[in-house]
């Protein structure tokens, strides 16, 4: 076993050598195929929408993300290998033996053949930037579907790496990259390994039984805080990610939905919706037309427009798709867990009683703070759900797990949207 | 091999061309992983430190008594324990040894069948979650045929022991608590099944739980037995349950005893609740729910019976209960808007058949409490200290102490809920619509409050007198039948007891 990590060791060294160590010349010519393939994505790379840079800030302090960084993934050779994984066998410890992004000069770089995607209502993690990134098998395409995850072939990788800012007030600079998700499509599901990045930020190791992070930081009143991110064990990934129905229980894949991935991004400046590049790659398959596709209520525009400037049918729309994204992985009748409350908390649910209009908690213990009802329309200051997303007390605070921090502005959101129901007396 | 991997690599690297990316070799990656990832911590365990002193260190269990695969963890190796956790094998073993392990995160299980967690006995393998900063309860499972045995588990932020959606749980010897003693920031539940079906509960211990300390929920086929739950808001509850044998348990200085109940909204209606041969006494601390249902149950309770159908309780010992040993309502007390209890008919999970549940063509409700069986309880000391302390929240018992007055309260009490008659005085006059059967309730008293009319008055400030309850002496006409509708309860059968 050791004799294989040695050999490891070395193949991680010459991934990081851009392949130039003599003798290994099947290697040499792999490479020069690639030259090729990473000149004609160079359009890729001009990704440049807010979440969707190819590579990132990740600690330097005075190198600046967006476009800086991106700038330096045109100067490197972008020839290094990405290694279409065996979902079925177990997972590399090493990051760099996937090559879906490596680190250089603290600068997070996706592998030119992923392709960056930015999901319009984003899950809250304690004010981390996420930067997304999905490769396809050759000759595969992801079969479009108008309800769920988009159904994407075997051996799909998404990734999704955590950036957390040292100050609040600037949450797009000074980012610490903590850890790289590889999400891989097996034949019945979806695989999440948590990759963590190690202490001197050359590579990220396979964490499996999860890790607790303290993260200080300025919060935008200038106060010194902690966030203590948790990099999920395995076991909790499915706490989110498994859904069951009438077939079983199988780990499924939360944003990639279309009505998540319909959206305007940048691609070298120009605004072009991206489920529609999907498709014109030939990425995707099966699309309608766009207009006939569901559309959620971007984060983006929420924060343009104000929360308190919403219609009402805008802070219907934007606060359900929050909750969807937020909550609705548990709280939804394919939730493993969440069926348990029986509430529903997905988009499409219709049901006022089960979305918790007048709903007394099952089994909320210390989450129900006194309050009676989950929803009391009219009154966000009697209703559970609100505390529930204003404390982060452990065993009160939702969700119980990938927040340490409130998210003042989903809060917000929230508060208004049961402030601006009709009253209605739930007391028998 | 390694020109296979290196080959492999080159070759994908170039993925999204006409290129056929190529997998991993999966024997390449097996053994790579094998020597870093899954057992790396149980390496370290087993290689680190001090030599293993098994008679010390594993003196109750350990891997030599367990079939393969099987893993020892030395107390205290959290990291291995957190590790060793994912990704396990069908059917292994964890031995935890003796001494503490203080947690900073949840134990989860799940996707693995099979799996057994034991340790070196209660109060000797202690899991800690003082220290908790992240996800909120102790040890929680989701898998089929699970085992937990021997251990100690403190200070959750929520549940101590939580398994949900499994099939096959054996809890045995298994002690939950709070530290500090009974108080409102308690995790809510100690042991909670929940979503499970065959579920062995016995020899285990739950204290201090800010809801209830032993509670299985929205499950099928249920033995809970040899148990003790003390300091608990709720001691033992059944909620939502189908099947369940209670028997040979103590539930003791808890705010309300052992209950049996339905809540709106839980698509599995319970019935077939058997429960014998425990005693319920001193359940008199004061409520210290933060919220839920629980919260609005008065102290002093014994047990009270809610919205449940063909529930049987005999040879049990009651014993100074405050308010009443047995109280028995319907789910309209707490939550009056019909509508709320009713399910769609292709919601309902389980068994409902043959129960008399009002319904129409496309659902069913489930607050109605029919075919209550008690006999051969015995009753001692109770009804004598009412808990009126929160009119809003609990009015029953503020109901009960205002009307009252100092007497003595009837050791079981129902709320006459879906009669179609009630009278006061005249027995002929009383119906027994829902099936309330008292025989041979030694010593028992009984009294019928007629709820639907005096609960209203009560809020509105209009109380009853006590001469307005009906009040009958022994044998408690028209409450004597001693069947239940559809038969006698049949025996529950475990398959995990079979063997």
């Amino acid at each position: 076993m050791r004799f294989w990590m040695h050999v490891l060791t070395r193949l991680r060294l010459v991934v990081w050598l851009g392949w130039s160590v003599v003798g290994w010349g099947v290697v040499a010519s792999g490479a020069v195929a690639c030259t090729e393939s990473a000149s004609s994505v160079k359009a890729d790379a001009g990704v440049t929408a807010t979440d969707v840079t190819g590579a990132v800030d990740a600690g330097d302090a005075d190198a600046a993300a967006g476009s800086d960084a991106l700038a330096a993934t045109d100067t490197t050779p972008a020839s290094w290998p990405l290694i279409a994984l065996d979902p079925a066998a177990k997972a590399p410890p090493k990051l760099s033996m996937i090559g879906v992004a490596r680190r250089v000069n603290g600068v997070l770089e996706l592998h030119p053949d992923m392709v960056p995607y930015e999901l319009s209502v984003p899950l809250f993690s304690d004010y981390a930037v996420k930067r997304r990134a999905l490769w396809l098998p050759a000759g595969t395409a992801i079969s479009y579907r108008a309800k769920g995850p988009l159904d994407f072939p075997v051996g799909s990788i998404l990734i999704k790496s955590f950036l957390f800012p040292e100050d609040m007030s600037e949450p797009t600079k000074h980012l610490r990259l903590i850890e790289t998700r590889v999400i891989v499509r097996d034949k019945t599901e979806w695989k999440a390994w948590p990759y963590v990045w190690d202490d001197d930020g050359q590579d990220a190791t396979l964490k499996v039984g999860g890790t607790v992070k303290s993260l200080p930081f300025m919060d935008v009143a200038g106060n010194k805080r902690t966030a203590n991110y948790l990099v999920p064990q395995r076991n909790q990934c499915l706490d989110c990610h498994d859904r069951k129905d009438s077939g079983g229980t199988f780990t499924d894949i939360i944003g990639p939905k279309a009505r998540y991935l319909n959206r305007e991004i940048l691609v070298d400046g120009e605004a072009v919706n991206q489920l529609q590049r999907l498709s014109d790659n030939g990425w995707l398959k099966g699309m309608p037309a766009l207009g006939l596709i569901d559309q959620a209520f971007s984060a983006e525009k929420v924060a343009q427009v104000g929360v308190a400037q919403l219609g009402k049918a805008e802070l219907n729309a934007a606060a359900r798709d929050y909750l969807d994204i937020n909550c609705a992985h548990c709280h939804s009748p394919n939730g493993v867990e969440g069926r348990t409350s029986q509430l529903y908390l997905n988009f499409d649910n219709e049901d006022a009683f089960l979305m918790g209009v007048c709903k007394a908690p099952s089994s909320a213990g210390k989450g129900g703070f006194g309050r009676s009802y989950d929803i009391v329309p009219g009154q966000p200051d009697q209703s559970i759900l609100v505390y529930r997303l204003q404390t982060t007390e452990l065993g009160a605070m939702m969700p119980d797990i990938g927040r340490s921090l409130v998210h003042t502005e989903g809060l917000a959101l929230v508060r208004r949207w049961i402030l601006e129901m009709a009253p209605v007396k739930c007391d028998r | 091999m390694i020109l296979a991997m290196v080959v492999a690599m080159a070759l994908s690297g170039c993925g999204g061309d006409d290129t056929k990316p190529l997998s991993l070799d999966a024997g390449a990656t097996q053994d790579v992983s094998d020597a870093n990832v899954g057992d790396a911590g149980v390496d370290a365990a087993q290689v680190d430190a001090a030599p293993v002193d098994a008679a010390a260190e594993f003196p109750l269990h350990s891997c030599a008594a367990f079939a393969k695969p099987c893993v020892e963890l030395r107390a205290g190796d959290v990291e291995g324990l957190q590790e060793a956790t994912q990704l396990l094998e069908k059917d292994t073993t964890l031995v935890l040894g003796a001494g503490a392990w203080h947690l900073d995160n949840q134990v989860t299980l799940r996707k693995a069948t099979g799996i057994t967690l034991i340790g070196q006995g209660i109060d000797k393998t202690i899991l800690n979650f003082k220290a908790q900063k992240i996800q909120s309860n102790g040890v929680d499972v989701i898998g089929d045929n699970f085992r937990i045995e021997s251990l100690t588990i403190e200070d959750a932020k929520k549940d101590a022991l939580r398994i949900e959606d499994s099939k096959g749980v054996t809890i045995r010897k298994v002690k939950v608590t709070w530290t500090n003693g009974p108080a409102k920031e308690n995790g809510a539940y100690g042991l909670y099944p929940v979503k499970c079906q065959d579920v062995l509960i016995e020899d285990s211990v739950a204290l201090n739980a800010s809801d209830a300390g032993l509670y299985v929920g929205q499950t099928r086929n249920v033995i809970v037995r040899n148990n003790v739950a003390r300091g608990n808001v709720a001691g033992i509850e059944i909620e939502n349950t189908q099947f369940a044998d209670v028997y040979g348990n103590l539930a003791e200085d808890n705010t309300v005893g052992l209950a049996v109940f339905d809540l709106p909204g839980n698509p599995i209606i319970g019935r077939d609740i058997y429960v014998h041969d425990n005693i319920v006494k001193n359940n008199n601390r004061a409520n210290f729910a933060p919220g839920g249902t629980v919260s609005e149950v008065p102290a002093g309770t014994g047990t009270f019976i809610m919205a449940s159908r063909r529930v049987e309780f005999a040879k049990n010992t009651y014993e100074n209960n405050g308010t009443v040993d047995i109280a028995v309502v319907s789910g309209l007390a707490i939550q009056n808007k019909a509508s709320k209890w009713r399910l769609a008919k292709d919601k309902v999970v389980g068994d409902s058949a043959g129960l008399d549940l009002p319904n129409d063509a496309t659902g069913i409700s489930n607050y109605r409490t029919s075919d209550v069986y008690l006999h051969d309880n015995t009753h001692k000391g109770s009804g004598t200290n009412p808990d009126g302390n929160d009119p809003w929240k609990r009015p029953l018992g503020f109901l009960l102490l205002i009307v009252y007055d100092g007497a003595t309260i009837e050791n079981v009490l129902y709320d006459a809920w879906g009669e179609s008659s009630f009278h006061a005085t005249d027995a002929g006059k009383n119906s027994n619509d829902n099936r309330l059967c008292l025989d041979n309730e030694a010593g028992a008293t009984f009294v019928s409050i007629n709820l639907p009319v005096t609960l209203p008055a009560a809020e509105e400030g209009k109380f009853a007198k006590l001469t307005d309850f009906f009040r009958p002496k022994a044998p408690f006409a028209p409450f004597t039948c001693k069947t239940m509708k559809g038969g006698p309860l049949a025996p529950v059968v475990l398959p995990q007891l079979k063997k």
